[in-house]
């Protein structure tokens, strides 16, 4: 699971549960991989980002790097940034470990790279 | 001499020979030999050609000594165009190769026979029709004289034309006592028609004689199959009729077929013979009649075949008042009618676990590769999608859509796991998710698929869900596209590619059995592969390709049924509906 994926997912569907986000990760095996960089793809994908969770995300499982807390106003023509935002959201693989519900604590194994999402009959 | 050596050897006769002993290497895996052999084939005539064992015998009695004629044997494979003889020497297959190759004409025709020399012959007569009978399945031979055999078939009139006489599309039918509905295949108890004639009487003394049933038989339905006439294997409906069914045979003889699941038995009917058929025979095995000319039996002497001529059957049956007791529910109409429960929610995820979520599971290496190709009217829809957008398949299998278009982000999930780890393979971001509850955030994504997903789901309010489901994750104005199933698998008369890709993995898939009791307490049809559906809630054959039947829920759609759904959900609007294949597509977008 990369954390562009991590970005996205809730665990609102849960019964009681309002938001759902962000998922807290317990990342017990990393793996970093290269990814062709294309600096005008990264541009187009950072407003569809939630930068904050993005940034808490790489920052809990010690990726963070030197990404800036909040997000830079001129990122579209920053290159050097925009290779640390690839890196993160692209070159982090969160292989093994486990997804946190912020409200109830339920957690969601991640196997292989795969995240188990799927939620018990009396959950939902 | 030299001449007919030429002709022998001419390229025509070359040509048939060549092509025979490949099909005979196909078929068999028996080779053909250059040099001479005891074994010949005789690559064009066979029982399906309507060569008979006998005529076979005479031609190597007229060549062969009487004292060597008795080393020789014939095998006369059912269903083939092509037969064999074991001639003890190869000197015997020698002289009748030498007299017969290219030179004797076949019976009736101007071509003469080509022969082979082969390196063994087969042996597939021997388990041929020595099935067990079905159980409940008793024959008594001579049931009627040959007298009575005439005088009833001079009783009948086939000329007049009221209503309990009919021309089927295979036979002719005539009814006494109560007229069967080949409609809905049932009988209407309130309504008699003419009675069993009282000069059949003697027929029911002699059924109580015989112990065949204890009923007072009162209903009566005359066949008259011509030669090349049949009926379809069918299991009589088990609410019209009570529990035995007899049947009289009378003129030609003639082969039954029985079948249940994988197991077949072929049934020899000689004229004036009373076939009984009860419990097991009656309510599970389906019967029925090959259109042909010609029945394949055995003899002492082995396998040939028998022209038809006409034959007439009385089917005596007991009309039932109230619903069927057997206890076969899986093929009965009065379960069904009563018994079935209907889908409904408690059921639904269970029923849905069982035969869709497990069954990918099992399926999913050979399912995956079967998935390769996209097909092009969802390529063109996610060639719609702007450069950076955010792209969700739900349901997306192996990511065979996931594969393209590097300029967008693409996330795939799917419930079977198996699935997803060969998407792990591939590289592709994906999630175990259910398509009812997506962990996604609402209004996020610009893009969504759902293909060949939504059919899977077995009540109407789940589908719905799912629907609403890809609705609320989509951004205002984002667009997503659905595939499912549809019911109509033909289109302007055009068969769809599931119709015209009949495979022989299909044809393997055993179809007799055509509803299944599920644990659920759910009957549903078993539909059969490659034909089109006749329900809508069905459980289809997937015959895994390292072993292995499997049935999977589909709930297929009918035209307009898929944008109904569509359009009542709030906050979307259905852009375009069309039919694709077999399938009916929407694309929705987000207000």
């Amino acid at each position: 699971m990369k954390l562009l994926t991590h970005n996205m997912l809730t665990s609102k569907c849960l019964k009681g549960v309002t938001v759902g986000y962000p998922l807290g990760i317990v990342a017990k095996d990393i793996k970093l991989c290269v990814v062709d960089f294309n600096s005008e793809f990264i541009a187009r994908i950072i407003p569809k980002l939630d930068w904050a969770t993005l940034w808490k995300a790489a920052d809990s499982i010690g990726h963070v790097g030197e990404l800036p807390q909040t997000l830079i106003q001129d990122f579209e023509t920053n290159e050097e940034f925009l290779k640390k935002v690839h890196h993160v959201l692209l070159e982090v693989d969160v292989i093994n470990g486990d997804l946190l519900c912020p409200e109830s604590g339920r957690k969601f194994p991640i196997n292989d790279g795969i995240p188990n999402m799927l939620l018990n009959e009396d959950e939902v | 001499m030299a001449s007919r050596q030429t002709y022998k050897n001419d390229n025509k006769s070359l040509r048939k020979q060549k092509r025979a002993q490949h099909r005979l290497v196909r078929d068999l895996n028996i080779k053909a030999s250059d040099l001479p052999t005891r074994f010949l084939m005789v690559c064009n005539a066979g029982l399906v050609t309507g060569f008979k064992r006998e005529t076979l015998e005479d031609i190597v009695a007229d060549i062969l000594p009487v004292c060597k004629l008795s080393e020789c044997s014939f095998v006369m494979p059912p269903g083939k165009s092509y037969c064999f003889l074991d001639m003890a020497t190869t000197q015997n297959s020698k002289i009748v190769y030498e007299k017969v190759h290219g030179c004797m004409k076949l019976p009736g025709k101007t071509t003469p026979f080509y022969l082979s020399y082969v390196e063994s012959v087969p042996t597939i007569e021997d388990d041929y029709m020595n099935a067990a009978l079905p159980p409940g399945l008793k024959l008594i031979e001579e049931f009627v004289s040959e007298e009575e055999e005439a005088s009833l078939l001079n009783s009948l009139n086939w000329n007049h034309n009221d209503k309990t006489s009919s021309e089927l599309k295979l036979r002719q039918v005539q009814h006494f006592g109560f007229e069967f509905q080949y409609n809905t295949n049932l009988v209407d108890p309130e309504q008699p028609i003419e009675a069993i004639p009282k000069s059949y009487n003697y027929l029911q003394k002699r059924f109580e004689e015989h112990n065949c049933g204890h009923y007072k038989y009162d209903q009566l339905t005359v066949n008259k199959y011509m030669p090349g006439q049949g009926i379809p294997t069918h299991i009589d409906t088990h609410s019209p009729f009570e529990d035995t069914i007899l049947s009289l045979s009378l003129g030609s003889a003639c082969v039954m077929n029985f079948k249940n699941g994988d197991k077949k038995t072929t049934v020899f009917l000689p004229p004036r013979s009373l076939l009984i058929m009860s419990g097991e025979a009656r309510y599970v095995w389906s019967h029925g009649i090959c259109r042909r000319h010609n029945d394949v039996i055995k003899t002492e002497n082995g396998i040939t075949i028998r022209p038809r001529t006409t034959r007439t059957s009385f089917t005596f049956r007991k009309v039932r008042r109230g619903d069927c007791q057997c206890v076969f529910p899986e093929f009965c109409d009065s379960k069904r009618k009563n018994g079935a429960q209907k889908i409904n929610e408690n059921i639904a995820p269970s029923l849905e676990e069982c035969y869709v979520h497990q069954v990918y599971e099992e399926i999913s290496d050979h399912f995956s590769e079967t998935r390769h190709k996209q097909w092009p009217n969802v390529s063109k829809f996610l060639d719609t999608i702007e450069k950076g957008g955010l792209l969700l398949d739900v349901g997306c299998g192996n990511g065979k859509y996931l594969a393209g278009r590097p300029d967008i982000i693409k996330v795939g999930c799917d419930r079977s796991n198996c699935l997803l780890e060969v998407c792990r393979m591939r590289s592709f971001e994906v999630y175990l998710s259910d398509c009812l509850y997506l962990p996604c955030k609402d209004n996020l994504v610009d893009a969504a698929l759902s293909i060949a997903v939504i059919h899977h789901l077995s009540t109407e309010s789940r589908r719905k869900r799912a629907i609403e489901e890809l609705v609320r994750i989509l951004r205002p104005g984002g667009r997503c596209l659905i595939y499912v199933w549809a019911k109509e698998q033909r289109r302007q008369s055009v068969p769809s590619t599931y119709l015209k890709f009949s495979t022989s993995r299909d044809k393997n898939i055993e179809t007799t059995k055509c509803h299944k009791e599920t644990a659920h307490g759910v009957i549903l049809p078993i539909h059969e592969n490659r034909t089109e559906f006749v329900h809508g809630d069905v459980l289809v054959p997937w015959k895994r390709k390292d072993g292995g039947n499997f049935l999977r829920f589909y709930h297929v759609f009918q035209e307009g049924e898929l944008v109904e759904l569509c359009q009542s959900i709030a906050d979307a609007k259905v852009c375009d509906v069309y039919y694709d294949q077999g399938n009916w597509c929407v694309i929705l977008e987000k207000i």
